[in-house]
């Protein structure tokens, strides 16, 4: 085939899609609408954000940088995906029947849950755009270095919520991860800044390999690595499980050794490595500490927020590809994973919290909080696979329905949390990346009494942290008040749920009093004489960077309804 | 009664301009809203009465099925009449107080935000709108607290007080969850039809303990009680409605809401009411201790707190019944002692009452409404205190239990003795340095504590209209019809002897109160073994257990977290597989080629060099060996394209290694012997580990290789029949993808790299060379 008539085919196969060519609105919109359906059209809003990248760069070689702000490329590029990204989740809203459909030959799925995140972490990227812009970190010269690592962050942490292959678990979490070691050490005259960098390299390569094992385990193991197959052409893990571990493969049993499920279970376990150095789940949680302290607080806060999201997104994938099999010999499977995963959360939680106490480091703190918060949030996913792993016979005053309506509720509570958690927690260290840039200094001790010069920071930081107690009326109350619900109902399948509620119970009680010492700190005491002045107006950019950054946190709390309804439709197209 | 909730609301965001538009004499203008509201409430009270209870609701979070929900009965009523009626006088008071301070604005705003919150919480229906109502309170207390900031000392108390109330509300939450899902509403109507149901729950017992616990914090309950006094520390109006009239009440109300649903049981009777009486002992006798005129009161205040408690807790008709009278009692004459005390505070800028006296002579107002209220404590005739304190030792004394019906009358002498110490010791005896100089503040100041003191002379002098209300609000607690006829005088009976036992026991306390000087000192040594010593306590181990813990856990050194990771990761897996083993780890068919072995040996003798070697160039160079080894595996395996893949990594890896470590220091051993044997063992078992999973799961075989589906699927989906390459362009299109995107940015990359290079020589001076330079400059200023 020559090249013409490749070109030629190209061009017929354009027109048998989207019609004959023509100059209208019609065309273009019907053309879109067509185009957004195909793998490249699904994938649009993070292509979108590849091209920003690309022309960052470009602007730069060029030297357009001088007249073009790197922040401004970024901010349009990542607001032009925030509206695709718009535009896919109202189609799926508004489609009549649930779309739930695989792209790029089933390695990412597409569905709402995709998009929820998608969305989710393209607002959050646009804010930290933003914040970056009002705390002048980074600076011109290195704008498009920072941007293009953030960015790619980014890519990779919506393909975590896209993820229905091995393999793309495993590139989306590197894809992520290996920017956000070079955006920890990217303050590059700090020693502290390069030590973090360096601990989080050598840590995220160790748990890399370690997960890596997993996946090449899991995959030869059960002959398949992709995770939900859509409309059962292709085996996926759940029904893999079934045939290997229920040994229900007539005529074919003899073939296998009597016992994989150990092996399948210690390869869960290696890929779930990977997922806790991510989520910064006890013991995998080390990076986290140091990489937080050492690194800008922007940084902090986008990955504390970012890659969390990203993270939960794919262990939910993971978890329901697990535990989709309703086989009863894999409830034994289901039930371990669950009460495993329950145990961890449960630990990350107390020693989260418990660590935080003694903290002297604004950053430190909130990097020990976001550990106590991926511990809580983690027990909603424990839930959920408890729920789901349940025998409805099994469990007194619960039939089918009502479990899988559970199950929806866990899931709903995770991401009404993300959802929550984004805003306040990027509201607190955005906070400390402003109260930095004028008295430049993190340590809580030298908060003293600001709250007489930087009213709004400090008011809005209070909300924000007593948003992460889970304080009412705020949006964190709901968002916990879920996650608490949710285990009650997971300790009628098991018991032990009701130990996790107990301790995650507990531990909120214990987290206001380290979230109180710092606004003890604002608000109590009385400014130093001969401290630096902090003067932020409300009617300044970063004044009016953090009252946008709260309000919504305020509203989620006083408005739960229709986030909550979003997200159990969410959860419901998840787990049909 | 929504309404009422804004008309509030509105009112707290229109305080700051009332303050800078009409100045202290804005407190009456704003009192009209809660008195409005209070008229409003007044005006349900025929149908409250005859039991037509009023309420409204509001969808909130339809998915949690939640709404708010407010209902209007006896009790709420009665609690909302002093909620506003308290809080008109206190708007009134503190305009005074802080008159001329800019701060006013504010404090009026968070009194009536403050207000709200409490309305709500005695209004709600529903156990999460409670809740959230509680917290509320919680909240803006804190901001109310935060007024103060002359004292350092103070704030440390302020913040306690804060912990302790608000991590009593936290730990309410999960008991009245654990109540909704038992009773399967969160509705409070709802679940008084559920109580059997909710009390054969396995969780009652939870339940309860989480719901008390909450309702003691916040009620101040032993051991819980040392927040109160230490609270003080804010301005008196807050004082005198947050920690006497309302806040504190809260938990007392909660008891009281829930008696119907979860009370009546062994279990509610021996957790209330021996807390209760031990508080009410315990207030009386510290309240004897204090010389501060608030402390005095505060401890007096968690005496009859507790005293509400234990008629709650014993919990039949007639105690609680006294329970409401003295709330509403206790509400009218401590409310008003608070601000007596704030006005002497005000006047003299002294609260010590043995440096205060004969304060009558300057300020007769306040001495008045100072022997109003003090009456009324002291439960002498006729006031409504009076009446309370009958109705609770016949309500007491009915249920024959002696030791209860003593500890009342114990604590009440206490509190009689106390009486006096704050109505009589300031204003007559001596007059002090301090009260010479003092003068009468303005009618706001001693206005209310007046119409405060009237209100409970003329509720003693004619209850009758009142108890129709109490009678709804014993109802509500009761969960049945309760009538309440209350009578100032009831003849001679047993109650009023023991009325009179109280106060002879009072006053002569009261006369001999110096003699109990060396039993005060005497009892100071156990002070630090107290419930505050144990909270001190409690937060300095929690403090050091918290370090500790970090301290082993996250010290910093990279080499401690690789050693966790690797170490968690052997250990599950010999956990995991330590018994299955040696049965499923068949030998190993040792059938290998010469030259398999030859490629094993290679790789393990550079593994050793790698480690061994004393140059950066030996240690990667053996790596890059042990890589090309690998490699030799795959080819001999038949795996020549990733044996092709694996040569170019292993070749641009020691290339870009040797770059890199061209720059860094010389090698230097900075470990000792220990260490590295250590380490040594450590690698073996972690690398001996993997290998024994490895060789274990090898012999789990799969009878779907992975390879099948792609094989099937090649040519019908992608007309090609070059597997590997239809995997490469079609299956895998996302990884081109992503591959062209990678390639395009290093081409970027190396692009700006070789831009970079002539800028590096110095003296170039054509025009693309000044923009490398600058940049050039900034990269090395940034090196620095």
């Amino acid at each position: 085939m020559t090249f013409d008539q490749i070109l030629q085919q190209l061009v017929d196969t354009t027109a048998g899609t989207y019609g004959p060519f023509e100059w209208s609105a019609a065309y273009f919109r019907q053309t879109f609408e067509i185009f957004m359906t195909s793998s490249l059209g699904r994938f649009s809003p993070e292509i979108i954000l590849c091209i920003t990248i690309v022309s960052l760069l470009k602007l730069r070689l060029f030297n357009c940088d001088r007249w073009i702000p790197p922040y401004a490329t970024a901010l349009v590029g990542s607001i032009v995906a925030v509206g695709l990204a718009l535009y896919q989740f109202q189609t799926l809203r508004m489609s009549a029947e649930p779309v739930v459909a695989e792209f790029f030959t089933g390695l990412m799925i597409y569905d709402q849950f995709t998009v929820y995140f998608r969305l989710l972490l393209l607002i959050f990227l646009v804010l930290v755009v933003a914040l970056t812009v009002v705390s002048g970190i980074p600076d011109r010269d290195d704008g498009p270095d920072f941007y293009t690592l953030l960015f790619g962050a980014a890519v990779g942490m919506m393909m975590m919520a896209g993820a229905n292959h091995l393999l793309i678990l495993f590139l989306s979490i590197e894809m992520a991860s290996v920017p956000s070691y070079a955006m920890v050490g990217f303050l590059k005259g700090r020693r502290p800044s390069s030590e973090a960098s360096l601990k989080y390299v050598v840590y995220g390569a160790g748990s890399a390999g370690v997960m890596l094992y997993g996946l090449s385990l899991l995959t030869g193991l059960l002959g398949t690595a992709t995770l939900i197959s859509v409309d059962g052409s292709t085996p996926d893990l759940a029904s893999r499980l079934g045939l290997v571990l229920a040994g229900n493969t007539a005529g074919t049993a003899a073939s296998l050794v009597s016992n994989p499920g150990l092996t399948i279970l210690l390869a869960i376990l290696m890929v779930f490595v990977g997922l806790a150095f991510k989520l910064s789940i006890v013991p995998f949680h080390f990076w986290c500490p140091d990489a937080f302290e050492g690194a800008a607080a922007e940084v902090g806060g986008f990955l504390s927020v970012a890659s969390k999201a990203g993270a939960f997104a794919l262990l939910v994938r993971f978890c329901i590809a697990l535990t989709g099999n309703p086989d009863p010999s894999l409830a034994g499977l289901n039930l371990s994973l669950g009460i495993g995963l329950g145990v961890a959360a449960a630990v990350t939680a107390t020693f989260g919290n418990l660590a935080a106490y003694s903290q002297k480091n604004m950053k430190r703190l909130l990097a020990y909080s976001t550990i106590a918060h991926a511990g809580y949030m983690l027990m909603a996913v424990s839930a959920l696979v408890i729920i789901r792993g349940a025998n409805p016979s099994g469990v007194p005053g619960l039939t089918s329905a009502g479990l899988d309506a559970e199950a929806r509720r866990c899931l709903e509570a995770l991401l009404y949390y993300l959802a929550v958690y984004l805003f306040m927690n990027l509201g607190a260290f955005a906070i400390v990346a402003l109260i930095r840039n004028q008295i430049f200094s993190e340590e809580i001790e030298d908060y003293r009494g600001l709250a007489g010069e930087a009213p709004v920071l400090c008011v809005c930081m209070l909300i924000c942290l007593f948003s992460l107690v889970g304080l009412p009326p705020l949006g964190g109350f709901w968002a916990k008040l879920e996650i608490f619900a949710s285990l009650f109902q997971a300790g009628r399948v098991h018991w032990f749920m009701w130990v996790v509620l107990g301790i995650a119970a507990v531990n909120t009680v214990f987290s206001l009093f380290y979230y109180m010492r710092v606004l003890k700190s604002m608000f109590l005491t009385e400014r130093p004489v001969g401290a630096r002045s902090a003067l932020v107006p409300f009617r300044s950019a970063p004044g009016l960077y953090v009252v946008m950054v709260s309000v919504p946190v305020l509203l989620l709390g006083v408005l739960a309804g229709p986030l909550s309804q979003t997200a159990n439709n969410v959860a419901r197209i998840l787990l049909r | 009664m929504f309404l009422w909730l804004w008309v509030i609301l509105i009112a707290a965001g229109l305080a700051p301009g009332v303050s800078r538009m009409v100045g202290s004499r804005g407190g009456w203008l704003l009192a009209l809203v809660p008195a409005g509201v209070a008229v409003c409430l007044l005006q349900q009270w025929p149908a409250v009465v005859n039991q037509q209870n009023v309420s409204a609701a509001v969808d909130w979070v339809p998915s949690l099925h939640l709404m708010v929900s407010l209902r209007l009965d006896g009790l709420s009523l009665l609690f909302g009449l002093l909620v506003t009626g308290i809080g008109a006088l206190v708007l009134v008071y503190a305009g005074a107080y802080l008159k001329g301070d800019e701060r006013l604005g504010r404090l009026w705003m968070f009194l009536l935000l403050f207000m709200a919150a409490m309305l709500g919480v005695v209004l709600a229906d529903n156990l999460l709108t409670l809740f959230i109502f509680w917290e509320l309170t919680s909240i803006t207390s804190y901001l109310l607290i935060g007024f103060n900031s002359d004292r350092p000392e103070s704030r440390a108390s302020a913040l306690q007080a804060l912990l302790v109330t608000g991590g009593g509300g936290l730990l309410l939450l999960p008991g009245l969850l654990l109540l909704g899902f038992a009773g399967q509403s969160f509705e409070i109507s709802e679940l008084l039809n559920h109580a059997d149901q909710i009390q054969q729950h396995a969780f009652y017992g939870p339940m309860l303990v989480l719901i008390l616990l909450g309702a003691f914090t916040k009620s101040a309950q032993f051991p819980f009680h040392f927040w109160l006094p230490d609270a003080m520390a804010a301005p008196t109006p807050i004082s005198a409605y947050l920690h006497s009239a309302t806040m504190v009440k809260a938990g007392v109300y909660l008891v009281a809401r829930l008696h119907p649903v979860l009370g009546g049981t062994a279990e509610w009777f021996w957790m209330i009411a021996p807390i209760g009486t031990a508080t009410m002992v315990l207030g009386a006798v510290l309240a004897l201790r204090a010389t501060d005129l608030k402390q005095i009161l505060a401890y007096a205040t968690i005496s009859v707190l507790g005293t509400l408690m234990m008629l709650l807790g014993i919990g039949t008709e007639a105690t609680l019944t006294a329970a409401l009278v003295l709330l509403v009692a206790h509400a009218l004459y401590k409310g008003g002692l608070f601000m007596m005390a704030g006005a002497v505070d005000h006047a003299v800028h002294q609260r010590d009452i043995r440096l205060l006296g004969g304060l009558r002579s300057v300020m007769p107002a306040t001495c008045g409404a100072a022997l109003l209220a003090g009456i009324s404590m002291a439960g002498i005739l006729p006031t409504f205190g009076f009446i309370a304190k009958e109705t609770w030792y016949e309500a007491v004394g009915s249920q024959a239990s002696v030791p209860y019906l003593v500890a009342s009358v114990l604590s009440n002498i206490g509190l009689v003795a106390a009486a006096g110490m704050v109505c009589i010791t300031p204003f007559f005896g001596r007059q002090t340095d301090a009260a010479q100089q003092a003068h009468e503040g303005g009618p706001a100041l001693w206005g209310p504590p007046v119409v405060l003191g009237i209100a409970g002379f003329c509720l003693g002098l004619l209850p009758g209209p009142f108890s129709e209300l109490l009678a709804a609000g014993s109802t509500a607690i009761a969960g049945q019809d309760v009538s309440v006829k209350l009578k100032l005088w009831h003849g001679v009976n047993a109650a009023l002897l023991l009325s009179l036992l109280t106060l002879a026991g009072g006053f002569l306390l009261y006369w001999q109160r110096h003699r109990l000087a060396g039993v005060i000192t005497a009892t100071d040594r156990f002070m630090p073994w107290g419930p505050a010593g144990a909270y001190r306590w409690l937060l300095k181990s929690v403090n050091q257990l918290a370090r500790g813990q970090t301290a082993i856990l996250q010290n910093g050194y990279l080499r401690y977290y690789l050693l966790m990771m690797v170490g968690l990761t052997v250990f599950s897996v010999w956990m995991a597989l330590g018994g299955e083993l040696s049965s499923h780890l068949d030998p190993m068919p040792f059938d290998f080629r010469i030259h398999e072995v030859m490629l094993a040996g290679l790789i393990l003798m550079s593994a050793v060099v790698a480690v061994r070697a004393k140059t950066w160039l030996l240690s990667v160079g053996a790596l890059g060996i042990a890589g090309y080894a690998v490699a030799g595996i795959f080819v001999l395996f038949g795996a020549p394209d990733l044996a092709m893949t694996q040569f170019v990594i292993e070749t641009l890896t020691v290339f870009l290694f040797v770059m890199a470590f061209s720059r860094l220091p010389d090698f230097r051993r900075l470990s000792s012997v220990h260490t590295r044997r250590r380490d040594a063992l450590i690698a073996v078992v972690a690398g001996g580990t993997i290998t024994m999973l490895l060789l274990f799961a090898m012999t789990v075989r799969s009878d779907h290789p992975i390879s099948a589906y792609y094989a099937a699927h090649s040519v019908p989906e992608a007309h090609g029949r070059n597997v590997v390459n239809v995997i490469l362009v079609d299956f895998r299109a996302l990884d081109t993808l992503g591959e062209i995107t990678v390639l395009s940015i290093a081409a970027i990359g190396v692009y700006s790299l070789l831009m970079l290079r002539p800028a590096a020589r110095p003296g170039s001076t054509d025009s693309s060379g000044n923009e490398a330079d600058d940049s050039s400059r900034g990269s090395a200023q940034r090196g620095n």
